[in-house]
């Protein structure tokens, strides 16, 4: 029951879609693998790892490291939730099972799931390694075993690290002021590092001149993760075999059982001591909850008249802020943009480029500062239909129905603008426009990103999905949402093809003076928002107006 | 945001960086040839393990140090069909060329190595000299002695 919900395996009982679902896994497991395998191929080809052309265990030892960290954070932060703090142990308890049952059924969940993500990402990537190297046959039988061991990894570790992570929790629950500063001082701090290591991209790159060191520092740090990191280096030998002293593989001789009984005892053991502790904390919230319940502290508050758009914008910023998910899409989006705007053009100014590459570099930029905000906008494609039921009530004020509709897009008008115009500071910082150039720019990609926010809402005016987020939750597949992110490809490629074709017809040079070029490209976007600002009022009073009527 | 329009990003991103660095960049930065002026063999690889080596004035050689003990040689124990990868290095770092050859001029009953890969097998117990020649400078070479014998001498 649990599995379905996680995985959603309503697939199972139509065979067509079954049949999809298997294509596609198969077709997701040949690309992983392909473009695995290319990159072992060119590595080997460019004999990047000590001037060999063989791939040495180590970038394995590496790429397996990497993957098990993700992992296992991914797995604690979602097993703080699931075991102690989700919803349905309240329900899942009246059941006639015990709570060590559902204990129990929670993690075999999250391992099976982490098999799933195993064999569909780290198991081709293996396969793809098998087949660059002198690997016998019996490693492609032997890595689909051993993946069943290494999925449980970071599901143990996921479960010893969420006893700490549930109390760290539940402290930053009770002092959300504390919560917040941590927050904002690792953000801010976490910036910082970025900045400071994108500044150090030397002023001048040529990769045919550095290509030497990149391939010694490549191999080294390769080297760092064999030497430091013994454990997930013997799960590699466990996977792929040890390599002799004759350069061949050998599978399961003496030292490859001894690291998988040490690996089964090791998660064994600390399994048993997680479970023993966390199912005490898990039994202990499923039945007591109602102590950590959120008190209300009760203020009276004098009720403040405000225009009625204002209200509505207020209401919805603490809408937004009352959930983590905004915060999360913000970093992931709004901070992220004017930060690879920086790395991207720290890597091109240490370019000496010919006028054709300096055209192609600003519309690039135009690009991926498009690109992203953009195809974040897909979750306006969402907003109104997220309300599930309670849109409806939108219907019930006595006030024009596009201050509530409107209201809700403008925290994001207003933080996608913000990070638009940082984008725009560091772009600029790079190239030095002159003012009358930057501030058309700007003026014009501010238009194409509220206009493309309000052709997204839009389409969840005309194709609401209230009742499937109603009923089923947060996780169907909404096709405005695909709609939306395609839109969002088709435009930003556009904007930045017109842009280019309009900087090579004008042979525009950043330090030159005012430039027609940017002209046409604000009168663009501001017909690009005319007409969605018309079609968003128009569709509004078809859709809530007129059929009224 | 989605992770597959992250990946798509991220990915045009660096094919973009790479193309323009390639197509558009002035011409005269691939003009200047810096030629090899030392090749180094920094150190041997055994199955994972690596194994240093150190230069031998005397010998004019580069031999397999023996970790617990600096500067000193170590011979190998001898396994049929031992199999060693040499780990070598091109001074300065951004020569232009940066391919070796690899050769032999000992008895190749004994050991044999792969002229592009430079992956030695040794046959049978004893000495064998490899050299590792710069492709773009043939008086810059180094070589390496390598001693291996059986458990009982």
């Amino acid at each position: 029951m649990q599995l379905k919900d996680k995985l959603d395996l309503g697939f199972i009982k139509d065979k067509a879609q079954l049949i999809r679902k298997i294509v596609f896994f198969v077709l997701r497991f040949i690309i992983v693998a392909g473009i695995a395998y290319v990159l072992f191929y060119v590595s080997s080809f460019l004999r990047i790892f000590h001037n060999s052309p063989f791939i040495p265990t180590s970038v394995m030892t590496m790429l397996l490291t990497i993957m098990l960290v993700i992992s296992t954070f991914a797995c604690t932060s979602e097993l703080i939730k699931s075991l102690y703090m989700a919803e349905d142990n309240q329900v899942l308890v009246t059941y006639p099972i015990s709570a060590n049952r559902i204990f129990l059924s929670k993690i075999i969940v999250f391992y099976l799931y982490e098999v799933y993500k195993n064999f569909t990402f780290s198991l081709p990537i293996f396969i793809a390694y098998g087949m660059i190297s002198p690997v016998n046959w019996f490693f492609y039988i032997w890595v689909f075993i051993s993946f069943f061991v290494v999925s449980m990894i970071p599901v143990v570790l996921g479960v010893v690290l969420s006893i700490p992570g549930f109390f760290i929790t539940r402290f930053f629950a009770h002092y959300q002021i504390l919560k917040i500063i941590v927050f904002i001082a690792i953000l801010s701090g976490f910036i910082y590092l970025l900045v400071r290591l994108i500044l150090l991209i030397p002023a001048e790159i040529n990769i045919l001149h550095y290509w030497g060191p990149i391939k010694v520092l490549l191999s080294d740090v390769t080297n760092v993760f064999q030497n430091y990191f013994k454990a997930v280096y013997y799960v590699v030998i466990m996977v792929v075999g040890k390599y002799d002293i004759t350069m061949k593989y050998t599978y399961l001789n003496n030292e490859v059982w001894l690291v998988l009984l040490c690996l089964v005892g090791i998660l064994a053991a600390l399994f048993m001591a997680a479970y023993f502790l966390a199912r005490f904390i898990f039994v202990k919230m499923t039945s007591t909850s109602f102590e950590y319940e959120k008190r209300f502290r009760l203020k009276a508050l004098l009720n403040r008249r405000l225009p009625t758009f204002l209200s509505f914008v207020r209401k919805e910023i603490r809408l937004l802020f009352r959930t983590g998910q905004f915060t999360a899409n913000f970093i992931a989006t709004y901070i992220s943009i004017p930060l690879f705007i920086l790395l991207i053009n720290q890597i091109f100014s240490s370019m000496d480029l010919y006028p054709n590459g300096q055209f192609a570099v600003q519309a690039f930029n135009i690009l991926i500062i498009m690109l992203p905000l953009l195809a974040s906008n897909s979750t306006i494609a969402t907003i109104y239909s997220k309300e599930g039921r309670t849109a409806y009530m939108k219907r019930t004020k006595p006030v024009e129905i596009v201050f509530p509709l409107f209201a809700k897009l403008i925290p994001n008008i207003v933080f996608s603008v913000a990070s638009l115009l940082a984008s725009l500071y560091i772009f600029n910082a790079h190239m030095h426009y002159l003012s009358s150039n930057i501030i058309l720019l700007a003026v014009a990609l501010v238009l194409i990103q509220v206009g493309h926010i309000l052709f997204c809402a839009l389409l969840d005016l005309m194709n609401p999905q209230n009742e499937q987020y109603a009923t089923a939750g947060e996780q169907i597949s909404n096709p405005n949402e695909i709609k939306a992110t395609v839109f969002a490809f088709i435009t930003s490629f556009l904007v930045a093809l017109i842009t280019l074709g309009l900087l090579v017809e004008e042979q525009f040079m950043p330090y030159q003076s005012f430039n027609y070029a940017f002209l046409k490209i604000l009168l663009l976007s501001a017909a690009f928002f005319g007409v969605a600002i018309y079609m968003f009022v128009a569709k509004i009073k078809a859709y809530y107006y007129d059929r009224i009527n | 945001m989605k992770k597959s329009v992250i990946l798509i990003i991220s990915t045009l991103s660096l094919v973009a960086i790479i193309l323009i660095g390639l197509l558009f960049q002035r011409a005269e930065v691939y003009n200047e040839t810096i030629y090899v002026q030392k090749v180094v063999c920094t150190s041997i690889r055994i199955g994972d393990d690596y194994y240093d080596t150190f230069w031998n004035e005397r010998s004019q050689r580069y031999l397999v140090e023996n970790p617990e003990e600096p500067e000193k040689e170590a011979p190998l124990l001898f396994i049929d069909q031992l199999t060693i990868d040499v780990i070598y290095e091109i001074q300065p770092m951004d020569a232009s060329t940066q391919t070796v050859t690899f050769s032999t001029n000992s008895d190749v009953s004994i050991a044999s190595i792969e002229e592009a890969t430079g992956r030695i097998v040794f046959y049978k117990p004893g000495i064998a000299t490899f050299t590792i020649t710069a492709n773009d400078n043939n008086n810059e070479s180094a070589k390496l002695k390598i001693r291996t014998k059986t458990l009982d001498g």
